[in-house]
């Protein structure tokens, strides 16, 4: 079928895309709204003109960032915000160098990513601004969790038993059953990192990455000595900490320390770990990393 | 006091535009039609935008003036884009909503549509990205793009009719008709 106006319904036409973007004013969408409700052929364009804008709209927010974007304008900014008064003239420089650097960088499987040098350098300065054992998830979480791609699908649960051992089997539901709902299940291993060993699981939600971290203490540290635990829930203290738009919270069990990092607020995350923690310090209360 | 006070500039700055930073990415990387530059121009954008917040006042429209931002900053990389010839303004924009144009599915695959998009010039995607994606007034959108509204009128109507085109053209390959009763309105 032709969609042709016809001739009383050209005026109408003229003003459908200032109906449809909400700019027309009252007086003239009244009368125009009651021309389309009692008019096939306005009817039928106002719906395929309302189902393009739609699909369009979908379609474009359906792109999400890599999960390194926000981490990498942050360290620019970090950057630029820690010049000292009166340098003002190296700002273009610096920002130019910070373009330059970022436009020499290695591409891995498509995607620009900061260099070794200069991930290390944002970790620094992101993990000294809490405590040093809380500081330890937090900098697996932005080497490990921030820096990297993920596959485009949530591997299956079985592939990630397997890639940690039948032993951390429970650990994948007390995890995915108290996570917030969009975010899903994508990176399970186990990593090192400056001399220690981790279990590192890591959830997203198209651009927002959550972690949960879990490393064997070492020589008699303690998340009680330095830290006020923000809860005690089932009598299980948990730590909170937080650095830019990072929460960290921690719980410890005689021989390990557990972290939840996200970037979710600071009350839905220490929620998130006190909702997980009678299921997590009964497991690692009797399992070795 | 000066690090304490630009420490708490940071984080106030942080705290009204981090939120934006996804729109932003989207915008660059759907005009750009690259992504790494995308990300080149979001970070350069974020950094220009640090440097004049002593010049945005609370309270108003930090979303709108990021976007005028990043086009500033996309602008040095399509430098082009003004000068494209444009017929009258106002006859343009009555012209492209009254012509025939055919029917789409009603289905669209995101892929087709983000094809269809890529395909339609610069200047006018933006716009419709502008209005349609992110939801700008036509007068947001001309102060973003520093140009009339007017203008904004035109390259949105043409826009819209050229990605419609598009997508009409895709349905016509798969030997899709549709007829009155198919279309499902928003």
């Amino acid at each position: 079928m032709i969609l042709i106006p016809p001739e009383q319904c050209r005026p109408v036409w003229q003003k459908m895309d200032l109906y449809l973007s909400k700019e027309l004013g009252v007086a003239e969408s009244v009368p125009l709204e009651s021309h389309v409700e009692g008019c096939p052929y306005c009817a039928r364009e106002v719906a395929m003109r309302r189902h393009v804008r739609s699909g369009l709209r979908i379609a474009v927010r359906s792109v999400t960032p890599p999960p390194f974007l926000e981490a990498r304008v942050r360290f620019a900014l970090l950057h630029t915000a820690q010049r000292p008064q009166g340098k003002r003239l190296l700002a273009p420089a610096l920002a130019g160098v910070l373009i330059l650097f970022g436009g020499s960088m290695a591409y891995e499987l498509g995607y620009l990513r900061l260099t070794t040098a200069g991930q290390q350098h944002y970790v620094d300065a992101v993990s000294q601004r809490v405590s040093h054992l809380l500081a330890v998830g937090l900098r697996d979480h932005i080497e490990c969790a921030l820096f990297r791609k993920y596959p485009a699908d949530a591997p299956p649960a079985e592939q990630l038993v397997k890639s940690i051992g039948a032993q951390y089997r429970d650990l994948l539901p007390i995890v995915t059953n108290h996570a917030p709902k969009p975010f899903r299940l994508m990176m399970v291993h186990r990593c090192r990192s400056n001399g220690r060993r981790f279990l590192h699981l890591a959830l997203r939600d198209g651009s927002r990455t959550l972690s949960l971290v879990v490393t064997a203490k070492v020589g008699g540290e303690s998340l009680a000595e330095g830290l006020v635990p923000e809860l005690q829930q089932s009598g299980i203290p948990i730590y909170h900490g937080g650095a830019e738009s990072f929460q960290i919270d921690a719980l410890e069990t005689p021989r390990h320390m557990v972290y939840v990092i996200s970037g979710l607020s600071a009350r839905e995350n220490t929620e998130l770990l006190r909702a997980m923690a009678p299921g997590l310090h009964r497991l690692f209360s009797s399992v070795e990393i | 006091m000066k690090t304490s006070a630009g420490a708490d500039a940071l984080e106030r700055f942080e705290s009204e535009a981090m939120p934006h930073l996804n729109d932003l990415y989207r915008m660059a990387s759907r005009v750009l039609g690259d992504t790494s530059r995308a990300q080149d121009v979001v970070q350069e954008a974020f950094l220009q935008a640090w440097k004049s917040f002593h010049r945005f006042e609370p309270g108003t429209n930090c979303r709108a003036w990021l976007f005028k931002i990043l086009f500033h900053c996309l602008n040095h990389y399509r430098r082009k884009w003004f000068r494209f010839p444009l017929l009258k303004d106002s006859e343009e924009f009555l012209e492209a909503n009254v012509t025939y144009v055919p029917p789409v599915a009603a289905r669209l695959t995101d892929e087709e549509v983000l094809a269809a998009l890529e395909r339609i010039p610069a200047d006018y995607r933006s716009v419709v990205l502008l209005v349609d994606v992110e939801e700008f007034s036509y007068r947001e959108a001309a102060g973003i793009l520093s140009i009339p509204i007017g203008t904004v009128m035109s390259r949105l109507s043409r826009g819209r009719k050229l990605l419609r085109e598009y997508l009409a053209g895709v349905a016509q390959g798969y030997g899709i008709r549709t007829a009155a009763g198919e279309v499902q309105g928003a």
